[in-house]
């Protein structure tokens, strides 16, 4: 045919089995990453071609079962039913295929067109472990390939199986029904023949599976075959007896409950299956891994290495990431400069000079470091590292009331507070994802960092270093008071389970490593094209208007008079009154007058006027604050003596802010409502209730803290 | 004390390994147990506490998997000895006296049971 077949093809698969390196070795960079409907899962899409196929490339949730538990697996289930992709890949761990073809039992019951993916096959076979790939296609009833996903293997292979699987689909399509023991068999017989008899609709679940599942005292599919929703009330009332029964009969008959009995027939199955086709491995294959743990998650080293391979993170992020920061600094200046000269002053110049590339500019400098960290944070979640840190973290995260793997955000949220909220994903129950979202914007993001550098660098001169850290670790601090504080009120059911797989050290893939770091750069870039445009757009806006005619031309005028007396003392005269005139602008602006008016809430924190204002539009994106200072004080990029002239005019005895007023200022910098984009992200993840107390919270917070420090600062006299 | 060999899982020290009898609790907690491999007649070993004790890491069915202990309290276990798999720190040079002796962590982490 000469037109061209399309295919939908979905990758499910346990958690470290390799899934995402499958899906990037098929797909390349071609992704599209998007919310699954209703649920903040992330789904991920690509669209290849093989053998005259158009293919879509669904790639699942990680998920080890398909219980109505946890979001991910109710995703991974309903979207097979729903949306009925015409071949499900199963990429499973062939290192430990007892715990994934548990889930390839799960999906062989969903009656899906299944193909298993015996990915990471060369570890396997290093083990030195053997199996019979003839003898476990027939087992499982589906073609098996070996793959090495993060080498691109057999991926060919793996498509070519789909694809046949599609193509001559009555060959290989033959389901091998599980046996639950002769006791769940009958009963299964039963219900499927009432849900059958009673005319219920199960959504597109086949009726066994759904019989399966009301054994397991799934609520989902016992709310839908047994609330009337999806048949006659006569019909789901005997289902539900019938159900009850079912569970009380094989409780009865088997001594355990119909849940272990059913998880133990599957892996009962898994077991035979195995116990035919398998050759035991002669070699453990976490003995690396345990030797490389014997140091990493030592009781003595543990710790020490966590912390040094933390501070290396940030060592490379802030000193490494410094230069290609300076150049693209640079750059930014070279441009604003270059667009002032060849256009003619006006006010559009302006706005393009100071608005759009002063602001843009000002955001798009921090790319480097965020990048480089999330390389450090993608090559510790590649090679296994982060849930080695999870393990060690649990027992002080636990005692905030958290998951060991919160940790994970947490440490993201150094770098962006976005990725970091959208990293809570990883934490399996609602309770840890708003407990970590809600303390996560403490963790000081990078875009803090220069507002640190400028107003430490302004007031503390050689200390700033220390200073800074300072700032950071009182951000922690307050995370971990605050945890506990929410721990206790707010959120008292206890935490979810630290049920976590260690998974086997490996040398990550520089591809899969890069498309990890680009997945969250991207997040980043996007914030600064969209809101940070806009954002600067409509700040130089704020600052430039209302303009007063009268009051400019008699400034232009003047200041034209006394250039024109051409006398020295007159252009000095001119210089005064020019950057009076720029401030009167200042002063008469929107913005100026909503510093004005917050002025008297923030005096008692020691801050001038101007930082008021630069606290507002600080909501907009935390570097603003910067960028803000900038214009209010009349200060541009230039350096004098090595001082960055916004410094000079902060520390100003003139603007009589003090020391303490500067620190008091980092302060509520670190602690307040983090930028619109991360406070988007609060309520894409949490809700909108949620979002609007954490803005609440944090501000409160920050004015508490500064004002306490500030105060109590002036009365031991700091 | 009764004779009964079944103990929880968080008795056990580093190097001593169990075959599951059964899992307690209930909902997610319990059902996520069970889909890790948890289940009757799999043998479970303790590889490790974390460094301040909590949570604990086991190896079952070839794969490394942490628990807490106030979640290994609620799995059932028949302490048996340990088999050559799934080795823990003690294991080099003491070889097969493990299953009798408590490791190197056992009498660092010694609780009354």
């Amino acid at each position: 045919m000469a037109e061209k077949k399309s295919l939908t093809i979905a990758l499910a698969g346990n958690p470290n089995s390799g899934k995402t390196s499958i899906f990037n070795s098929m797909t390349g960079a071609r992704q599209h990453v998007g919310n699954w409907p209703g649920v903040t899962v992330e789904k991920k899409v690509g669209y290849i071609s093989h053998r005259g196929y158009e293919i879509e490339i669904v790639d699942l949730p990680g998920t080890y079962s398909l219980t109505a538990y946890s979001v991910e697996e109710r995703v991974v289930r309903s979207y097979i039913v729903d949306e009925k992709p015409d071949v499900v890949i199963h990429v499973v761990d062939s290192g430990n295929l007892a715990r994934n073809l548990y889930l390839t039992i799960q999906l062989m019951e969903l009656d899906v067109d299944l193909v298993v993916d015996l990915n990471m096959w060369d570890e396997f076979l290093d083990t030195g472990a053997e199996l019979d790939l003839e003898k476990i296609h027939r087992l499982l009833g589906a073609p098996v390939v070996p793959t090495v996903g993060h080498r691109g293997e057999g991926i060919e292979a793996l498509l070519d199986a789909a694809i046949d699987l599609v193509e001559d689909r009555e060959e290989h399509h033959r389901h091998v029904p599980i046996s639950y023991g002769p006791h769940v068999d009958d009963l299964l017989v039963e219900l499927v023949k009432q849900l059958e008899d009673g005319g219920v609709s199960t959504h597109g679940y086949p009726l066994r599976w759904a019989a399966i599942k009301m054994l397991e005292g799934d609520r989902e599919i016992l709310k839908m075959t047994t609330s009337g929703e999806g048949a006659p009330d006569d019909a789901s009332s005997r289902l539900r007896e019938a159900a009850a029964r079912a569970i009380r009969h094989i409780s009865v008959a088997t001594g355990a409950d119909a849940e272990t009995v059913i998880s133990e027939g599957r892996s009962g199955y898994v077991e035979g299956a195995l116990r035919e086709s398998l050759t035991l491995p002669q070699t453990d294959r976490m003995e690396l891994s345990r030797r490389i743990d014997n140091v990493l998650t030592n009781r003595f080293l543990g710790y020490p290495i966590f912390l040094a391979l933390m501070w290396i993170l940030f060592q490379l992020t802030f000193q490494v990431g410094a230069y290609p920061q300076g150049w693209l600094e640079s750059g930014v200046t070279w441009l604003a400069g270059t667009l002032e000269t060849a256009l003619p002053e006006s006010l559009v110049s302006d706005l393009l000079v100071n608005g759009v590339v002063g602001g843009v500019g000002s955001v798009i400098v921090f790319l480097p470091s965020i990048l480089i960290l999330f390389l450090g944070i993608a090559f510790l979640e590649d090679s296994g590292y982060m849930a080695r840190a999870a393990f060690l973290m649990d027992r002080l995260m636990h005692a905030l009331g958290l998951h060991g793997k919160s940790f994970i955000p947490m440490l993201m949220g150094f770098g962006c507070t976005v990725p970091a909220i959208m990293a809570t994903r990883t934490l399996e129950s609602r309770r840890d994802r708003i407990m970590t979202t809600l303390i996560l914007p403490l963790m000081s993001c990078s875009a803090r960092l220069p507002v640190y550098v400028l107003v430490a660098g302004a007031f503390f001169a050689e200390r700033a270093g220390t200073v800074v850290f300072l700032i950071y670790v009182i951000g922690i601090v307050t995370a971990m008071l605050i945890g506990r504080l929410f721990a206790k009120t707010l959120f008292r059911s206890t935490p979810a389970p630290f049920v976590m797989e260690l998974p086997p050290y490996r040398l990550p893939t520089t591809k899969g490593v890069l498309i990890h770091m680009w997945e969250r750069g991207k997040i980043y870039l996007q914030k600064m094209g969209g809101v940070i445009l806009v954002a600067s757009i409509v700040l130089w806006f704020l600052g430039a208007f209302p303009r007063d005619a009268s009051v400019i031309e008699t400034y232009e005028m003047d200041i034209a008079a006394l250039r024109a007396a051409g006398s020295v003392e007159a252009a000095a005269a001119a210089d005064v009154l020019e950057s009076e005139f720029a401030a009167r602008l200042t002063e008469d602006s929107y913005i100026g007058k909503a510093g004005k008016f917050i002025y008297p809430a923030v005096r008692p924190l020691g801050f001038s006027w101007e930082m008021g204002v630069s606290l507002i539009t600080g909501f907009v994106a935390k570097e603003v604050v910067v960028s803000t200072l900038g214009v209010l004080y009349h200060t541009d990029e230039s350096t004098t003596n090595g001082e960055h002239s916004l410094a000079a005019a902060l520390k100003d005895p003139a603007g009589g802010i003090t020391p303490l007023a500067g620190f008091a200022f980092m302060l509520f910098v670190l602690l307040y409502t983090p930028c619109i984009v991360a406070v988007i992200a609060t309520k894409r993840e949490i809700g909108a209730k949620w979002m609007a107390f954490s803005v609440g919270y944090q501000f409160l917070l920050a004015w508490t803290v500064s004002f306490g420090v500030y105060q109590i600062g002036k009365l031991v006299g700091l | 004390m009764t004779a009964d060999p079944r103990v929880s899982l968080a008795t056990l020290n580093p190097g001593e390994a169990a075959v599951v009898v059964g899992v307690q609790g209930e909902g997610a907690f319990r059902r996520r147990l069970l889909d890790m491999g948890f289940i009757k007649g799999t043998l479970v070993r303790v590889i490790k506490h974390a460094p301040l004790r909590n949570p604990v890491e086991y190896c079952i069915g070839g794969t490394h998997v942490t628990l807490r202990l106030q979640e290994a309290q609620q799995i059932i276990v028949e302490q048996v000895t340990p088999p050559p798999y799934c080795r823990t720190h003690d294991d080099r040079g003491r070889g097969r006296r493990l299953g009798r002796g408590r490791g190197r962590g056992g009498t660092w982490l010694r609780r009354n049971r």
